[in-house]
């Protein structure tokens, strides 16, 4: 569009100048007549023409000490017909009459050309402002209308979620270049959508596998410790407690995954407030147990999000808080329309603090999965939630942040 | 009480079918999905656990055909893979309880008495241990017809214990019956110590035998022997 207005300017300009130029020519043309007319009066009758003035064209004589040298210019001076200045265009030259030397000038006016060539500039530019428009035109609805297959697709592909199970429906198009570009892009969305099924199932599989040999193990322990000494207690117990944490791992795994894959979607209105004290309760007798001491402000919150999510979230919000607290310590708890925050008491983290929502990112002494605020991070992303966490005089703070719209 | 097993890990169903045998059960296993279909259908059982995925068909088939013969089997599933998915859609086709595996058999042996005692007595049962009786409509439980003053949590413990009687039990296992996956332990188990203490005391205030006994840290055994 800028480039197409460039050289239409360019083309106007010099449109411009050589219509002025073949103006001038045609008038110096005439002048030039005009010369000859006068000289072949001056040699036939050895006298000067009469000083006239006809039609915008004029003839002077003026006496000169000096030849004048013959040459056309272009200036500005008053016209006779008009009180005005006007642009005109003059030829001077030597004429001898008599011994007596003179110069003759004519002159004829430029004001018709300077109208011709106003005329021509003003239909031009009326020319150039309708091009404008049609380019405007073309561009906005026929180009628009040409590649609407194109934009139909390229929505389709912004829209695209390999979760969803029905493919993409891309139109049909007369321009073979598009169509081409829809099978292709239709190829590569079901392979896509396989490779991501296969993986989803792999998931699912492998934990699956995973799972059976678990409950073998459980099961014979089961039945060892039924007959088990003193001596092998210890070493039951260590097997007992490795399953379980292999198991919880397992667990945690998929569920990462399945919160990656966007499985946990269906959103409901959920009592945070109402959630987390249920959850306080159940979690009762492990903070008892440890001597901690529990503050809670929690207002009334409801948030829309999947319940799944939000009892995991506050799970292991709250199980971080009493593991990784000290004996007597204290958890702070603060629920408001926008924010959550866990203080609690502890020691310093072995790790850089940065690091603290990475997977498998766990304190020296850590007996967990390291997985637990790996997928508090994973929620809060799921659900939109913003978190950070901060480690101040000797507190633990993790806040949340709800954004809501 | 008879129990049909449907699993087709063998090692798994080995010792399922011991510990159950143990606890007074007569249990039968079927390894793939024909020999279940055949089972359920010539045969009536007090409980079936179900695995769902068998290598020659999917165990909800079975419960679908169970459902539609109009039988009154209790059904338990038992699945590997723990999705809300899978347990909404086997309790809607009418199964009794689903299980995530892996589990512990004092818990899959306290759900199975309690699938029994649901079918055979429509839920308002009694269990008996000696002088104890649960009432586990009111639940509440009894010496010599003296009610204890339990909390639930000590009355749970009461009923696993008496569910499991004879058994020792681990601390895992006592510990995920009464706080379930959500917590987590953290090889803590101080806490079920109090509320074993505290049922030990109850039971002894109100004259019944001391039943409870811990197993040299690796558990506890509620019995009379």
């Amino acid at each position: 569009m800028l480039s197409a207005a460039f050289i239409l300017l360019i083309s106007s300009l010099s449109y411009y100048f050589i219509i002025r130029n073949i103006l001038i020519q045609e008038i110096d043309k005439n002048l030039k007549v005009e010369e000859e007319e006068i000289m072949d009066y001056v040699a036939k009758n050895k006298i000067l023409p009469n000083e006239s003035y006809y039609k915008g064209q004029e003839i002077r004589f003026k006496k000169s000490n000096a030849i004048v040298k013959r040459h056309f210019e272009s200036t500005v001076s008053p016209v006779a017909s008009s009180q005005n200045n006007e642009p005109v265009r003059q030829l001077l030259f030597p004429v001898t009459v008599g011994g007596e030397l003179y110069t003759a000038i004519v002159r004829k006016s430029q004001e018709e050309a300077e109208d011709l060539i106003r005329l021509i500039f003003f239909v031009t530019a009326v020319i150039f402002i309708l091009l404008l428009l049609v380019i405007a035109f073309v561009n906005r609805f026929i180009l628009f209308k040409l590649w609407q297959p194109f934009y139909n697709t390229l929505q389709q592909l912004t829209s695209f979620n390999v979760n969803d199970a029905h493919s993409m429906h891309l139109a049909g198009s007369n321009v073979d270049e598009f169509n081409e570009l829809n099978t292709s892009v239709i190829k590569m969305a079901d392979r896509v959508t396989n490779e991501f099924n296969s993986l989803k199932s792999f998931t699912e599989n492998a934990s699956h596998e995973m799972q059976t040999p678990l409950a073998v193990i459980n099961s014979k322990l089961d039945l060892l410790i039924q007959h088990s000494n003193e001596s092998q207690a210890e070493q039951l117990q260590a097997i007992y407690d490795s399953v379980r944490r292999l198991n919880k791992l397992n667990q945690t795994l998929l569920l990462l995954t399945k919160i990656d894959n966007r499985l946990y979607q269906m959103a409901e209105e959920i009592n945070i407030k109402k959630l987390l004290e249920q959850k306080l309760q159940q979690l009762e007798d492990l903070i008892q147990s440890r001597e901690i001491t529990v503050t809670t402000h929690l207002e009334n919150v409801r948030l829309q999000m999947n319940y799944d999510l939000a009892d995991i979230l506050l799970n292991n919000l709250l199980n971080n808080a009493i593991k990784h607290n000290i004996k007597g310590g204290t958890i702070e708890c603060i629920l408001t329309n926008d924010h959550l925050l866990f203080t609690n008491t502890g020691l310093a983290n072995s790790f850089d603090d940065a690091d603290i929502f990475e997977r498998f990112q766990k304190g020296a002494h850590s007996d967990g999965t390291g997985l637990g605020l790996a997928v508090v991070k994973q929620i809060c992303v799921a659900s939109n939630f913003s978190i950070s966490y901060k480690y101040e005089f000797n507190l633990h703070h993790i806040e949340l942040y709800f954004n809501r719209m | 009480m008879k129990i049909l097993l449907v699993e087709d890990e063998v090692e798994l169903s080995k010792s399922i079918c011991l510990y159950l045998k143990e606890e007074g059960y007569v249990c039968e296993v079927a390894t793939d999905y024909t020999t279940a279909l055949q089972k359920t259908e010539t045969y009536s059982y007090d409980c079936i656990l179900l695995d769902i995925s068998l290598p020659d068909g999917n165990g909800l088939s079975i419960l679908t055909q169970l459902k539609q013969n109009n039988k009154l089997d209790g059904v338990i599933i038992i699945s590997a893979k723990n999705s809300l998915d899978e347990r909404v859609k086997g309790l809607q086709l009418g199964a009794d309880d689903y299980l995530p595996k892996p589990f512990h058999l004092s818990e899959l042996s306290a759900r199975v008495e309690a699938i029994i005692r649901r079918k055979n007595y429509n839920g308002s049962s009694t269990l008996k241990f000696n002088e104890l009786t649960i009432d586990t409509a009111s639940k509440v439980a009894y010496n010599n017809q003296h009610p204890l003053d339990l909390t639930r949590k000590e009355y749970e413990l009461l009923l696993y214990f008496i569910a499991n009687k004879r058994k020792v039990l681990s601390k895992n296992a006592i510990a995920e019956h009464l706080w379930g996956d959500d917590m987590d332990l953290a090889n803590n188990y101080d806490f079920i110590y109090t509320h074993i203490k505290n049922l030990r005391k109850k039971l002894l205030e109100k004259g019944s035998s001391d039943y409870l006994k811990s197993v040299y840290g690796m558990g506890y055994k509620f019995t009379d022997q």
